[in-house]
Parts: C-alpha cells; structure tokens; sequence
C-alpha cells in the first residue's frame, strides 16, 4: 500500500487497521499507437478509492483525465494500450476479457460522460436505454425494470417519468439528458462511479442543479465518486481529495482544503490563480502563459519546467517524482517549499 | 441512372468535407500530399498515357481507323501482323480503333462536365448568393429534378432529336449539374455568412470583390473534387447511350460503341469487348483513385 | 406518421405530373412523326393515321386529350405494334421488369450489408482489404461490360447457363442478368455499410452501451444497426434508379422481354404513346419507392418524424 492521503485516512478509527480500498490503481499507463509515433498520454499512475470517498480530478484539456478512467474501464479506442494494475475488490480488472469487463461495467463501476447529446443512443427511447442496464445486470423482466428505472427517474428529480420513459434523447433538454445519464450510472448501485466533466457542456444554473445531486450522492450514498473536471470549482464543493494532473502525470495529490489553502505545486498554484470567480468570465482556466507538452515526445525532465515560473536548472534534467511534501500529501517537484 | 446517382452520395460527401479548406499556403500543403499519394500519382501517370495514346496512335499509327483489312477479319490480338489489339468484324485495327474511341469518350467525359460545371456554378453561386426566396425557389427546382428519372429523358431527346454528339454533351452535361449546383450553393452560403466577409462588405468591398476574393477560393477546392469524379460519370452514360445506340454513331466510334460491338461479337472475339472494356474500366478506376486522393489532399482531418 | 406520410405524397404528385408533361412536349417538340419511316404511304393514309392518334390537333389539346385518358386508366393503343394496347404491352413487360428488379435490388441489400459488415469488423485485415477491392471493381466495370463477359464465361465456356431469353422467369435464365444488375449496387452498398458502420462505432453513445456492461452483439444490434441502416435507406432510391436504368441496358443483352425493351423501341419509332407509358410507370416506381425509403427512414429515426 502506498502512502497515499487516503490510505492514511483510511485507518480504521478503532483497531487502526488498514480499511481495504474499493478500487487500487497502480502504476496505470495509457499510450496510443499513432501514425507517427506513440503517444503517452498516462504515465504510471496510482491512487486508491475507498467506499463514500469522493476523489477529484483536475487539470488541463488533454492532461489524461478521461483516458485514465476508460482505461480502467476497458474502454480505450482501438489504438490505446494501458498498462499497470487495477483492482476492484482485490480483483485484476486491467486488461481482462471481454466478458468479465461486461459483468463489471454498469453494475460496479459506472461511468457518466460528458456529453449527453452524442452519449445516448438517438433512436432509443430512454426507457428503453435505462431498462436494459437492469435486464442485463440483473435479469429483470420487462415490469420490474420499468418499476425500478421510474423510480430512479425520479431519484435525479426528472419529472413526469412515466412520460418521459417513452420520449427519444432528442426530447429532452441538456440537463434533463444528463440527469438520465446518472439515473442510468445509478441503476445497479455501483461501487464507484466515474463524472467525466459531467457539467461542461451545461450552462451555469444547470451546472449547479446537477452538482447538487452529485453532492446528495456523495453524502448519502456509500458509492464512491470519482470527479473529474478542470473547474476547480466543483472540486471545492465536492471532494474530499483532488489529484492534480499535468501531462499523463499526477502532479499533486492532497485532501482537498490543504491543496486550496496551501499548494505545493507550482502548476496547481497557477490553476488556482486563474480559477473562475464570480467577477470573472469562467473560462480562463487555460490563462496559465504556453502550451502543455507534446506527448509524442515529453521532455526528459518536468513537463512542466518551460510553462514553471519557479523552473531552475535541475528540473531540464532530472523529473521529480511523486513525494511526500507531509503527511497525506503528495507533489512532485524539485522545490521543497513554494516561495 | 445507376452510376448518375449512386455516385452522388460519396461525392457530396468528398465535397462538403473538401469544403473546408482555403488559403495559399493551404493550396501547396494540398499540393504536396496529393503528390505523396502513390496511388493517385499513379492515377495520374495512367492517365496521362492514355490521353497521350488517345491524341498520337491515331496519327502515328500505319492504320486507320477506318481501313478494311478483307483479308484479318476477327483476328486476335497479336505482334505478329501488326494489329496489336486483333482486328473486328469488318477487318478494322483494333488498336486504332481503341485509342480513337478514349479520344472521343474522354473528349466527351470532359466537355459534358464543363457543361454541368457551367451550369451547376451558375445556378448554385446565384442561389447561394442571393439567398431567401430565389434560393429557395430554385434549390426547390433542383429537388424535383432530383427525383426525376432523368436518363430516360436523355433517351428520348436522344431518340427524337436524332443522335447528335452534341446532343449528348448537353444532355448529360444538363442531367449532371444538379449535384453541383447543391455543392457550390452550400459553399457560397457558408462563405457569406463567415465574418470575413462580413468586415469586406463592412469596408464597402463591392459584390464582384468578396465574390472573386471570398466566395471563389473557397468553392475551387471542393469543385475540383467534383469535376475529377464528374468526369468518369459522364464518360460511363456516354458509353451507356452508345452501347444502346443511341450515342456515338459510325463512322465514329467511342469506348461505349466499341464495347457495344464487342458484346455482339463476344463468341467469336471477345477481345473486341475486353480490350475497350478493361481501357473503359481502368479509366474510370483512375479518376475515383484522383478524386479520392484530391479530397484527402483538400481535408486531412477528414480520413 | 400518417401526416408524414401525406405530405410526401403532396410532393409527389406534382413532381409525376412534371415527368409526364415533359415527357410529352419533349417528343412532340422534334420534328417529324411516327410515321416518317413508312415512305411508301400515301400522304392520305398518313393523314388518316394522324388523326387516328389525335396527331392532327394543336399540341395542348392532345396533352389534355391524353391526360383526360390516363385518369380513366387508358395508356392508348401502341404506335409500332399495332394491334397491341399500350396497357397490353405494359402487362407483358412489367412483370418480367419487376420480377428482375426486385431480385436485383434483394441480392444487392444481402451482399452489399454482409461485405460491408464483415468488412467494417475486420477493418484493415486482408479480408477487408478483399472485399473492397472487389467493391472498387464493381464500382468501375459497368453492367454492359459485366453482361456479355458473363454470358461468354458461364454460357459459351462453361455452358453452365442459358445466355439469353426469359423462359417465364426460369431459375437459370434469371442468375446472368440479376448478378449483372446487382453488382454495380453490391459494390456501392458494400462501400456505403463498411463506411456507415465504422463511422456509427466510432460515436459516443456505443461507448456508452459498453459502460454499461452490454455484450458485443447487443451493441451492434441494439445501438448501431438502426443508425448504420440509415445511408443505406437514403441511398434506397438512388439504387433502384439504378437498377431501372440498368435494366433497360440488361434486357437488351440477355434478350429479356421487360418493359426497358418497351422503351428503346418506343423511343426509336416515335411511338408516343408506348414512350409516354413506359416513361409514367417508371417514374410512377421510382417515386413510390422513394416514398418508402422516405417512410422507412422517418420508423428509424425518431428526429425525422417529428417535423
Ligand atoms: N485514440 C487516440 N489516439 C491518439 N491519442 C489519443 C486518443 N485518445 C486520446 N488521445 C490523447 O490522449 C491525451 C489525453 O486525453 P484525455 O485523457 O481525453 O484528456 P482530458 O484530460 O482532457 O480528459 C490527449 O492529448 C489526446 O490527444
Ligand atoms: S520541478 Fe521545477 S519545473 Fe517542475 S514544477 Fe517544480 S519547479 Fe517547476
Ligand atoms: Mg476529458
């Protein structure tokens, strides 16, 4: 077990014991196969989940967030490789067949995608999309599927159910279809799931209606919830624990008020730097100066050193690895302290 | 219409997704992808040969194409007496004969389509240009000639107004420029309603400038695409008609016309099908493999 | 649905009036008449034989005169062959054009789906590379080149099959000409599913029905088919465009006594009436078809029967 914020909050308060983790990812690697090369796009990452724990992902567009979390899931594009170990309930479930990824996914990891207009299937009716998760992980029959997926419609507050089960993607409104994507994640009670930027195709009062029931999930549920996002914003409200990611590489790991109030990466201090206030326009997350590296060809030493106000000459050369800066916190870095 | 319509799909598809690239240096960038296409480079080498075989064969070889050879009749492709592609029923150089018929289908193929090509950008650049009611009235136009079973009417002027090449130049080349005109219409629409254009017509910039500066550049790509796939429908109805007759007539011959001979005499020379026929084929494979390659050129992201 | 299908037909029928009165003007705008080739006859009995046609009268009146006459069903009486009723003829060439068509268009849908599907699932493979060189072919050899080798390998060489007539629609009369007929739209279709089912795999919501545990073959068949199904059902009317133009050309080949036939000879002696009927069939076909195709979309896809 590594020493990871959670692994040490994970403790059992009485016996002291070491309370196992839902999900233990290891050294996970994710690269694609392109026409000119090999894209690394993870790079060796680990983290543990554990039930009722909510875990924050944050970084830039392209940093490997989803396809950490597809990886898992066994659903790369056909050109991805991952590499490393994953395990749900002390079960390898990283590059397994075909069938048993099928008896997990839906059922014990769920995974709710960003876009809600292109991830439902258009010429299925809802009803129909929700049901089958049931029939397939379940056995239910045609009624008891109808009874379970109306009552869940109603869980995530979509109104009318019985109405809506009948209507095709395309009658609902942007929120409405996200509220279906999680009635859908939530139908078999999973162990974890997965909000890939469940809110970034949303506008900002919808945003909040779905935080919300994120929210009530994460509090009254012993689901385990993995956000990520690049608004870290969401993360505030939500999380227990943020893992900061920087070119297919955690850079930082920490509970979620030590990485607000004292951050120990430089790229982490610029995103808060430029996160979205009320008296500013939300989208200036990228306002940190100069590009994310090429992950055809990542420099031999930090990636973030031509981008890091405080690089010096070590860090052209050598990478940091993941420390521990104190206890239950994790950055990599050459700087002991942030000036 | 078999091969006027099937086609249309794959091609409005090539166009519009060829639509989207402008700019000079955009043009080199094209340029130079084309020419790393092996295939369609080798398109392009074939092609070149039969033109060149089509204007100079006739002209160099000792045979015309409209001498009787009483005493070869039906004789099989050979080097040996010099009818290199065997001789007809009527004792005619094959081999001539050949090469005369892809000058004539080829002259066809490309003057049709400079026909579709006049009318479809006329009529597409005025609808999309001027937009609203005349767009609408005329797109709606297009739309029912659409769904016309349109090569038959090219039948029937054929038949009633006699069999006249130039008859078939415009009647196929009147046939053609629908799909066309949708393309450029769609360009032209999407062009108008970019900023740039916007800021010219701002800056008092007249109609004629944004057309020649704006609209025209943007709508070369994608024509250039529909042309190269044009070109090979339009030579397959021309052999169409002659096959039935009602195309090219003697003394002139097409690919269409010899093919048509051909299938009569396929028991006793089936070369007389095969040799046109494989010429017919491979012409047509190379203009799909240019247009193809043109298209990738013009949109990269696009494969 | 039913409004869906009603507004269709609005459409339609004006653009049928449109093939018939073109049709109509188009013949009657050339100079000379059916009756150009008979030089022996005297002037009188041309005459005779023009008034008998209504081909005396000013032009407009004989369309409305010839209009008043297909309301009542009437296709007139056939120019060339005389004691034959257009209708006649029609009955005798437009089972013999359907039953081709029909079998052309099937085996066309079977072989087209199934290489573009075996193709798309073995992207790259040599088995995908195969099956879309033969598509390429099909693409460029045309059904006029395709027929008579047909017919010189399995007829004159192999002697396995008749190479002309129709013998009542007869098992081996029918294998040369549905094949010749076919493969043009076999490799067009082939071409059309490969392409629609990579692009259909490729969307976000496939990935979804995986992330929810389905099985493979329930993802392709519960998620993808319907939208993979969707460009072939458009290009539905185009292909049978196809096959009618092309059946003209095949009945020619294989002697076949189909309605094509009908229409070249018509279409060569002026025989207006026998052209007007051939022509009103076929475009009457050509639009109810695409009205299907239109009817077949509208069911799978729940976007389109909503406007
Ligand atoms: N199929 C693929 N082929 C090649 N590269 C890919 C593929 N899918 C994703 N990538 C690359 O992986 C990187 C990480 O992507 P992703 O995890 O989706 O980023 P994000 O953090 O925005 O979710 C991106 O830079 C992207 O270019
Ligand atoms: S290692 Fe160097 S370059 Fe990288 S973040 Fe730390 S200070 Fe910046
Ligand atoms: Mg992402």
């Amino acid at each position: 077990m590594i020493d990871t914020p959670t692994t040490r909050r994970a403790k059992h308060p009485e016996t002291g014991g070491e309370r196992p983790a839902v999900l233990e990812c290891r050294d996970l690697s994710v690269h694609f196969d392109a026409p000119d090369g090999r894209i690394s796009a993870v790079n060796g990452i680990s983290f543990d989940l554990h039930r009722g724990q909510c875990l924050g992902i944050v970084g830039e567009s392209g940093s490997g967030k989803s396809q950490t979390f597809l990886a898992i899931l066994g659903l790369l594009a056909s050109n991805g490789h991952a590499s490393g170990s994953v395990k749900l309930h002390g079960e390898e479930i990283l590059n397994v067949s075909r069938r048993r990824l099928d008896a997990i996914r839906g059922e014990k990891l769920a995974i709710v995608f960003q876009d809600s207009i292109t991830g439902l299937t258009p010429h299925k009716r809802i009803g129909e999309q929700l049901a089958e998760v049931l029939t397939q992980h379940r056995g239910l029959g045609r009624a008891a599927a109808r009874a379970k997926v109306l009552e869940m419609l109603e869980l995530v507050r979509i109104p009318e159910a019985e109405k809506r089960f009948r209507m095709y993607p395309h009658e609902f409104s942007g929120g409405m279809r996200q509220r279906v994507m999680v009635a859908q994640a939530l139908l078999c009670q999973p162990d974890v799931l997965i909000a890939d930027e469940p809110t970034t195709a949303l506008d900002v009062t919808v945003q909040a209606q779905i935080l919300k029931l994120f929210k009530g999930l994460a509090d009254h549920t012993n689901t385990a919830l993995v956000m990520i996002t690049h608004d870290l914003g969401v993360v505030a409200g939500l999380c227990d624990e943020v893992m900061v990611m920087y070119a297919g590489r955690v850079v930082e790991h920490a509970p979620v008020d030590e990485l607000f109030y004292q951050p120990r990466h430089p790229y982490t201090r610029g995103l808060l730097a430029c996160m979205p206030r009320a008296d500013r326009d939300s989208e200036e997350l990228t306002a940190i100066p100069g590009q994310p590296p090429d992950l055809e060809a990542l420099p031999p030493g930090c990636a973030f050193a031509p981008r890091c106000p405080q690089a010096f000459a070590r860090c052209e050369q050598e990478r940091p690895s993941l420390q521990t800066a104190r206890p239950g916190h994790l950055k990599a870095c050459h700087l002991e302290e942030l000036p | 219409m078999g091969f006027l319509t099937q086609r249309r799909d794959r091609q409005l598809a090539a166009m519009q997704a060829a639509g989207r690239t402008v700019g000079r240096s955009l043009w080199q960038d094209a340029l130079r992808r084309f020419m790393a296409n092996k295939v369609a480079m080798g398109s392009v080498i074939v092609l070149l040969l039969i033109s060149f075989m089509a204007i100079f064969a006739p002209l160099l070889s000792p045979h015309s194409m409209e001498d009787f050879y009483w005493e070869y009749i039906l004789v099989p492709p050979t080097l040996e007496n010099g009818h290199w592609f065997g001789t007809d029923s009527n004792g005619r150089d094959m081999f001539v004969r050949t090469f005369y018929g892809a000058r004539v289908s080829l002259t066809i193929g490309v003057m049709t389509t400079a026909v579709a090509l006049l009318i479809g950008v006329t009529w597409g650049s005025v609808a999309g240009f001027f937009g609203g009611r005349i767009d609408n009235f005329m797109m709606r136009i297009v739309d029912v000639l659409y769904a016309l079973p349109l090569l038959f009417f090219i039948i029937i002027l054929v038949t009633v107004f006699g069999r006249n090449i130039y008859l078939v130049f415009i009647g196929i080349g009147a046939v053609e420029w629908l799909t066309m005109s949708r393309i450029v219409r769609g360009q032209t629409l999407s062009v108008k309603q970019k900023e740039y254009v916007e800021a010219a017509r701002a800056i008092g910039l007249s109609n004629l400038v944004i057309v020649r500066r704006h609209v025209v550049p943007n709508i070369v790509g994608p024509v250039i695409v529909f042309v190269t796939l044009l070109i090979p429908t339009t030579i397959l109805v021309e052999s169409y008609l002659s096959f039935l007759g009602l195309g090219v007539q003697e003394p002139m011959t097409s690919w269409g016309t010899l093919i048509s001979q051909g299938a009569a005499n396929i028991d006793t020379g089936p070369w007389l099908l095969l040799i046109p026929g494989t010429f017919l084929a491979i012409t047509l494979f190379c203009f799909n493999f240019i247009g193809d390659g043109l298209r990738d050129a013009l949109d990269p992201e696009g494969r | 649905m039913l409004s869906f299908i009603s507004r269709r037909l609005v459409v339609a029928l004006p653009t049928l009036l449109v093939v018939i009165a073109g049709s109509f003007f188009l013949m009657r705008a050339a100079p000379g008449g059916p009756f150009d080739a008979d030089a022996q006859l005297e002037p009188e009995v041309i005459e005779n034989l023009r008034a008998a046609y209504d081909l005396d009268k000013p032009v407009t009146e004989q369309f409305l005169l010839y209009m008043a006459r297909l309301l009542r069903g009437d296709f007139g009486p056939s120019i060339t062959y005389a004691d034959y009723t257009v209708s006649e003829l029609l009955a005798i060439g437009l089972p013999v054009s359907v039953k081709l068509g029909l079998t052309a268009i099937v085996v066309a849908l079977l072989f087209g789906c199934l290489m573009g599907i075996i193709s798309a699932l073995n992207r790259n493979r040599w088995i995908d590379y195969v099956t879309m060189s033969i598509a390429m072919t099909g693409f460029a050899v045309p059904a006029f080149v395709v027929a008579p080798v047909l017919t010189l390998v399995f007829g004159l060489y192999l002697k396995l099959l008749p190479i002309s007539g129709w013998n009542d629609g007869a098992l081996q009369n029918m294998v040369l000409p549905v094949i010749a007929l076919a493969l043009p739209q076999i490799a067009i279709l082939s071409r059309l599913t490969r392409g629609s089912m990579l692009e259909v795999m490729r969307q976000n919501y496939i990935r979804t029905a995986r992330a929810k545990g389905l099985p493979e073959y329930k993802v392709v068949a519960g998620h993808a088919l319907k939208a993979v199904s969707l460009p072939l059902v458009s290009y539905l009317g185009p292909a049978i465009a196809g096959i009618m133009t092309g059946s003209v050309i095949i009945e020619q080949i294989f002697g076949l006594p189909g309605m094509g036939r009908y229409f070249i000879q018509g279409a060569l002696n002026r025989d207006y009436p026998l052209v007007m009927g051939t022509v009103i069939v076929y475009a009457t076909a050509i639009i109810l078809l695409n009205l299907l195709a239109d009817v077949i979309y509208g069911y799978l896809d729940p976007r389109v029967r909503r406007e």
